[in-house]
């Protein structure tokens, strides 16, 4: 698994988390099921995009600092 | 930046904006909204107080009620009918939703229906197993129903559920640890580069075994 499918990975469940978080400390409602899951939606569109790039600046920058050896 | 200062810092990220936040819950002390509790809803007029606050003054979640959840509501419906006549009531009811679907119910009765053109439900309502779950910013409903089991009236209101000591409930504590677990292995994906196997480099040849047995057996097939 690359560094981006692995800043994915994390970053579609840490929308979800953030989301459910965000009404756990009261900024919004998840009462409605439309608008929750609209939330949710967002949350993993927006995680995944966001920690997808992270994870491949990341990478992308670890092997600038190692580069792989070559036999 | 070592292991051990990246966890502390995505630590740091994610408790101190969680504390402040809940420290700062806009509505935790906000003034009572007074305001015409009537809503007609099939010739009923009822009103529900909490703790004494009319829920009619948190229809939205900007003016949510603040709730303590370590201790039980006091709740009271007060119904008129109005036109149609004395009426008999059965139940009144307190339904807290969640994703649309019904997290907690409570019912007064049914009690012993008797006809009449006014009235009142007293509710205690005490979260329960919920009281160390969750928090946070809910919508219940608030129902009365007639001996035929319809419903003749209900208003939606919010209210802001605290938790013991701002933060001890088992849900956003459970979502802090994930949240923090993720954005540690965010912070590691970088090694993923290394490891992942480049696209047209062939498969890694089988481990060779040097053991009898597998000779043997490779020999029968």
């Amino acid at each position: 698994m690359s560094a981006t499918t692995h800043g994915v990975g994390a970053g579609v469940v840490l929308g979800i988390v953030f989301v459910l978080l965000g009404q756990q400390l009261s900024y919004y409602s998840l009462s409605d099921l439309v608008s929750a899951v609209l939330y949710l939606v967002v949350g993993i569109v927006v995680g995944g995009v966001v920690f997808g790039a992270i994870g491949m600046a990341l990478g992308r920058r670890y092997l600038a600092k190692h580069p792989p050896s070559t036999p | 930046m070592g292991r051990g200062a990246t966890a502390f810092l995505v630590v740091m990220l994610v408790l101190l904006p969680s504390a402040s936040f809940a420290a700062s819950r806009p509505g935790a002390s906000a003034p009572a909204v007074n305001c015409s509790n009537a809503q007609a809803s099939g010739g009923i007029v009822a009103s529900v107080t909490w703790n004494g606050q009319n829920i009619c003054s948190a229809s939205g979640a900007s003016s949510a009620l603040s709730v303590d959840f370590t201790k039980s509501a006091h709740v009271v419906y007060t119904w008129n009918s109005t036109g149609n006549g004395p009426v008999a009531l059965t139940d009144a009811r307190l339904a807290m939703n969640y994703f649309g679907f019904a997290l907690a119910t409570r019912d007064v009765g049914p009690v012993s229906p008797s006809v009449a053109t006014n009235g009142s439900f007293v509710m205690d309502w005490d979260p329960g197993a919920l009281t160390y779950v969750l928090e946070g910013l809910y919508g219940l409903t608030a129902t009365v129903f007639a001996s035929n089991g319809s419903s003749v009236w209900s208003e939606s209101f919010f209210v802001k559920a605290t938790a013991p000591y701002t933060i001890l409930a088992a849900l956003p504590i459970l979502l802090i640890v994930i949240a923090v677990f993720e954005l540690y292995a965010v912070a590691r994906s970088g090694r993923q580069s290394a490891i992942a196997p480049k696209k047209g480099t062939p498969p890694p040849p089988p481990p060779t075994s040097d053991s009898g047995a597998d000779s043997a057996s490779e020999g029968t097939r």
